[in-house]
């Protein structure tokens, strides 16, 4: 388990483990803690601290030893509290988040003798008030937790989410659903955040976040990863750093800001530990020498796999001292040398595109101290501009806050009045009351009546405009998806933004079941207009972070109300498709998927179009048509205009139109800020679809696009009716 | 259906509309925008971006693309490919946003006879969702900017062409938005409404929005505009300033001379000089056709002078608007 993670704290709750990590200077959240359940000040300012990444165990005289790298604070509860002789002893540790994500939480049991039979706990943390910011985003976290006959201590590691700021939670431990007696305890502190919450979300996303990662053992390369030096020649010119002088709500985006401070960890190889993609998050930029990465996947392979998937689901991967594209790539498994590009015609340094993520090496000048400053330069450049620099970019989604962008993947036609059938029976009953009720009743010479029959008939016609409203959405569970997935032609690995909106006449019992490896967020439709502290605290649920899934209750789709979820997650060995070129002939396709694909169409390496209208999976050999250029550009187009994100497809979406001075704005500000183009505020994966398929009409070389049903594990309610989805399969040939 | 938070929502939406957008630097910009109608491509391949307060005149002949283009950036069409962002919002995937944003005056639009001016723009102004004092705030505002306060209880059908034009001016303004997008506004008004026009355009642009203007009339639009595109064929042949278009293509000038003394003689004398491609001589004037940009023509005056030639007067010809539109055009339609 882990924690990723540098920050700068005093007197913060002290685990009593190893903190592993060195140094850092680093823009970020400071906490001055006075003492559990105390205030913190929360300056906002850069710092040095104690930075680490990746959490260790063992033994210690009190039980199992976390060492947690915490971004907020590491944070352990031991439980029972004030018992002498209790019969076990259960430690919980997390890892918070400096911002919304997946924090890391390590439960152990220990028991004096073994247990004599099986056991079901739940240990559940429950956000505390004033512990946690935006007080309306509060999320009760479940870990369920057996531990076998016999045994005498348990450890599970999970990754829970958190879509506000903060670490200050209630630990219980839970059987059979009810609270143990005893087993319950507190960590973290109140907090006092800054006065705005734009200014702190935009001091994340304006700088980049830098882990360099060296080896104790390793050459002169790594040891100038470890030196000041390395900062100085690249990561932090002097006196640059985020500042904001702007107030809350919309002044802030009209403050120059600078955009080029980079925040840097530094770590020693081997004391990475972090097994999980999420915990990589927190960075923007990995570096380290190709030596190092194939020294970590050989020893420590999960560590080396959780950097590549983050890599591929889109982060940067900076190899220094890959002197070319060839051994760059084999160092980390993953990215074809041959869609390697140099920063500059004068410039050695190079990079490639991986998955959704990109690699960039920087040779080494093979004398010195191994590397030309003048090549970080040009590096730094290569990632500023990149959207993949900042997290909200990067994820296009910003939880904390809330987005805009929620209007734009709706299910049509529901949570909508169904305006023709109440004029159809308003009409109805005008009718029954004027000339047929009137008019009999008038002529029968009982006219009175009519004070009953109105009444009677507006109250009839009113109810059944009720009970059609209920009725005529249905009781379901409706979900519309765009999934992207995104195949790595060269290693066969594949990453998958799944963007997912839900609209239940009654809300699913079960709950909403996810993949166990998502980074998942809700999309909230309304903004955020701050830190909203002094507002009424409201839990939005409970996740169960069970092995293999993340289950959400059903109190995240309540009935009747459109709810958007988007999450990212890596695939391993998911397969590719291949283009074999035949002399003379149209080349060959072969697909390596689990699944067909429809519309396929995919460039070559010499630049050629070719589609083909359905590949089924495992199919070898089949031939494919040739497709003009222009033909290709409109085609492209008309895939994407068929499937495109439009935020007037609802009524919400129209409301929303008008709320555009708010801080709806800072997923569309941050690529201004950033001098990157609008698009991209989406992030990776719909960049790259709307950039080639709309704007550019073109495909880079070795690329194809597809579609696809989506798949059954994208779905998050089971019996869920799939309404007007799409799933685009999109990657690099092998 | 609309509900008393939704009400309360738009009426907090509207009272803060004024005067905000996200500061992008650029604030119309076209990327790889085409549209094609079969096989007639109507707009192909047209990318520029104009910043923020600037008047970009966009000219080309009938049937170029222009108005193509602007419903595009209307969202009244959908690109075949590429796309258009309005102050950093995509008219693909947000049109709903570009059009709180944007004021469009098309070049004909629909009146309604009985309807006067104050209600039509009401209309308008709550059709933006406009609410209560800052509607009746833009109103006020609207009609004093465009002149129509006087005719404000006028019905629409008595209104002249150039008061129609101004209204509908109006109507584009109403909801405050960033950027302006005019086709043809100053088609069929007589002089003075066209200087009417010309200076509440600029006003405009000094006041922050960020007009595209479509006109054929090109003499205006180099008066009022930063830069202009030129279009034909749905192609963008030139865009920048009027005088960078100039210097682009063209390094020539035409420059007129009074030389008071020995006429004849220098003119012979210049006659000789490599970048005086022609020269005619009327009495004391020179006139010659010079290849050289502003630098080499205070060269060549200088020579003239230290050869002892006494030179009274020198003028040379700018090139207009109109002689750039036909040097880049060819006048071809589709």
């Amino acid at each position: 388990m882990s924690g990723v993670s540098d920050r700068s704290w005093r007197g913060c709750v002290a685990c009593g483990m190893l903190v592993v990590g060195i140094s850092a200077l680093l823009m970020t959240a400071v906490f001055a803690d006075e003492g559990e359940g105390g205030a913190r000040e929360w300056s906002g300012q850069k710092g040095g601290g104690v930075s680490a990444i990746g959490v260790g165990s063992g033994e210690s005289a009190d039980g199992p030893a976390v060492q947690t790298g915490s971004t907020i604070g590491a944070s352990t509860a031991v439980m029972p509290v004030g018992v002498t002789a209790p019969p076990f002893t259960v430690r919980v540790s997390i890892d918070s988040l400096e911002h919304a994500g997946f924090f890391g939480c390590r439960v152990t049991i220990v028991a004096a003798t073994s247990f004599q039979a099986e056991r079901q706990y739940t240990v559940r943390l429950t956000p505390v008030d004033g512990g946690f910011i935006p007080s309306t985003n509060g999320i009760v976290c479940e870990l369920p937790l057996v531990v076998p006959q016999g045994e005498r201590s348990v450890t599970i590691d999970r990754r829970v989410p958190t879509e506000s700021v903060g670490d200050r939670y209630r630990v219980e431990l839970l059987e059979d659903g009810r609270p143990l007696e005893g087993f319950s305890s507190e960590f973290g502190g109140t907090i006092t955040p800054p006065s705005s919450l734009v200014e702190y979300l935009m001091n994340r996303d304006l700088s980049i976040r830098v882990l360099a990662v060296f080896d104790e053992a390793g050459g002169q390369r790594d040891r100038y990863l470890k030196e000041q030096r390395f900062r100085g020649d690249w990561v932090e010119p002097p006196g640059v750093s985020p500042s904001f002088s702007a107030s809350p709500q919309m002044v802030w985006y009209r403050t120059p800001t600078p955009t080029n401070a980079a925040l840097t960890t530094t770590v020693p190889l081997q004391e990475v530990r972090e097994t999980d993609w999420r915990g990589f998050q927190a960075y923007d930029v990995v570096v380290m020498t190709p030596e190092a990465m194939i020294k970590l996947r050989r020893e420590a392979a999960d560590v080396g796999d959780a950097i590549r998937d983050w890599l591929l689901v889109g982060g940067i991967v900076v190899l220094a001292g890959a002197d070319d594209a060839r051994s760059g790539t084999e160092a980390i498994s993953v990215g074809s040398p041959e869609s390697a590009t140099l920063a500059q015609l004068d410039s050695k340094v190079w990079s490639c595109p991986a998955g959704a993520g990109r690699l960039i090496g920087v040779p080494g000048a093979g004398s010195g101290d191994g590397f030309a400053p003048i090549e970080w330069v040009r590096a730094r450049g290569l990632i500023e501009s990149d959207g993949r620099r900042s997290l909200t970019l990067r994820r296009g989604v910003e939880p904390v806050l809330g987005d805009r962008r929620f209007g734009r993947w709706l299910i049509a036609g529901v949570a909508q009045p169904p305006v023709y059938t109440f004029i159809g029976l308003l009409t109805a009953f005008v009718i029954l009351v004027g000339p047929i009720a009137y008019r009999q009743t008038v002529r029968s010479g009982r006219g009175y009546l009519m004070f009953a029959i109105a009444p009677a008939l507006a109250l009839a016609t009113t109810g059944t405009m009720l009970a059609y409203g209920i009725v005529s959405d249905g009781f379901g569970t409706l979900a519309r998806v765009r999934q992207i997935t995104w195949i790595e032609g060269a290693s066969g690995a594949a990453s998958e933004r799944v963007r997912a909106t839900y609209f239940a006449g009654l809300r699913p019992a079960d709950g909403l079941k996810f993949p166990g490896s998502a980074e998942l967020f809700t999309v909230r439709e309304r903004m955020a207009r701050g830190w909203n502290r002094d507002g009424t605290p409201e839990l939005l649920g409970t996740v169960t972070s069970g092995e293999s899934s993340l289950t959400y209750s059903p109190s995240f789709l309540a009935s009747r109300e459109q709810r958007q979820f988007v999450f990212h997650r890596p695939l391993d060995d998911f397969g590719a498709i291949r283009l074999r070129a035949e002399s003379g002939q149209p080349p060959r396709l072969s697909s390596g998927l689990s699944f067909p694909v429809r519309e396929l169409i995919i460039r070559d390496r010499d630049g050629k179009y070719w589609r083909k209208a359905s590949l089924e999976a495992g199919a070898t050999g089949v031939a494919c048509d040739p497709l003009e250029d222009l033909e290709a550009a409109t085609t492209l187009a008309r895939l994407y205009g068929r499937f495109r994100l439009l935020d007037a497809s609802s009524p919400a979406g129209r409301r929303s139109a008008g709320r555009y001075t708010n801080m709806a704005e800072l997923s569309q500000s941050i690529p201004t800020r950033l001098a990157l183009p609008p698009e991209s505020s989406e992030g990776v994966f719909e960049h790259w679809l709307v950039r080639h398929l709309q704007i550019e009409g073109s495909l880079p070389e070795s690329t194809f696009v597809s579609v696809a049903d989506v798949s059954e594990d994208a779905v998050a309610v089971e019996g869920a009716e799939v309404v007007d989805s799409v799933r685009f399969v999109i990657g690099s040939l092998p | 259906m609309s509900t008393g938070t939704d009400r309360g929502r738009r009426a907090s939406a509207a009272s803060s509309v004024s005067s905000v957008h996200t500061e992008a630097p650029i604030c119309i910009e076209l990327r790889r925008l085409h549209r094609y109608f079969g096989a007639t491509r109507a707009v192909h391949d047209i990318s520029f971006g104009i910043p923020r307060g600037h008047v970009f005149g966009y000219i080309g002949p009938n049937g170029a693309g222009k108005t193509t283009s602007m419903r595009i950036l209307a969202t009244l069409d959908l690109p075949s490919y590429g796309d258009a962002f309005i102050d950093g919002f995509s008219v693909v995937n947000d049109p709903e946003y570009v059009r709180a944003r944007l004021g469009f005056m098309p070049d004909s639009f629909g009146s309604y006879r009985d309807v006067n001016c104050r209600e039509y723009l009401d209309f308008f102004a709550r059709a933006y969702g406009l609410v209560g004092p800052e509607r009746r705030r833009r109103l006020r505002w609207v009609l004093g900017f465009t002149g129509t306060d006087r005719m404000a209880d006028k019905p629409m059908r008595g209104l002249s062409k150039g008061m129609k034009q101004r209204l509908c001016l109006g109507r584009a303004l109403i909801h405050d938005p960033a950027v302006l997008i005019l086709d043809e506004p100053a088609a069929g008004l007589d002089p003075r409404a066209r200087i009417e026009l010309r200076r509440m355009i600029r006003e405009l642009a000094d006041r922050g929005k960020t007009v595209l203007i479509s006109s054929h009339i090109l003499t205006e639009l180099a008066e009022m505009c930063d830069a202009v595109g030129i279009i034909e064929q749905g192609r963008l042949l030139a865009t920048g300033s009027v005088e960078a278009i100039q210097r682009e293509r063209e390094q020539h000038r035409e420059v007129t001379l009074r030389v008071l003394a020995r006429p004849d003689e220098a003119a012979e004398r210049l006659r000789r000089r490599p970048e005086v491609e022609s020269l005619i001589e009327d009495g004391q004037l020179l006139r010659l056709s010079f290849a050289g940009d502003l630098h080499d023509q205070a060269g060549l005056v200088a020579w003239l002078v230290g050869e002892g030639f006494p030179v009274a007067e020198v003028t040379s010809h700018r090139k207009s608007l109109e002689d750039v539109f036909l040097q880049v055009t060819e006048g071809l339609v589709q």
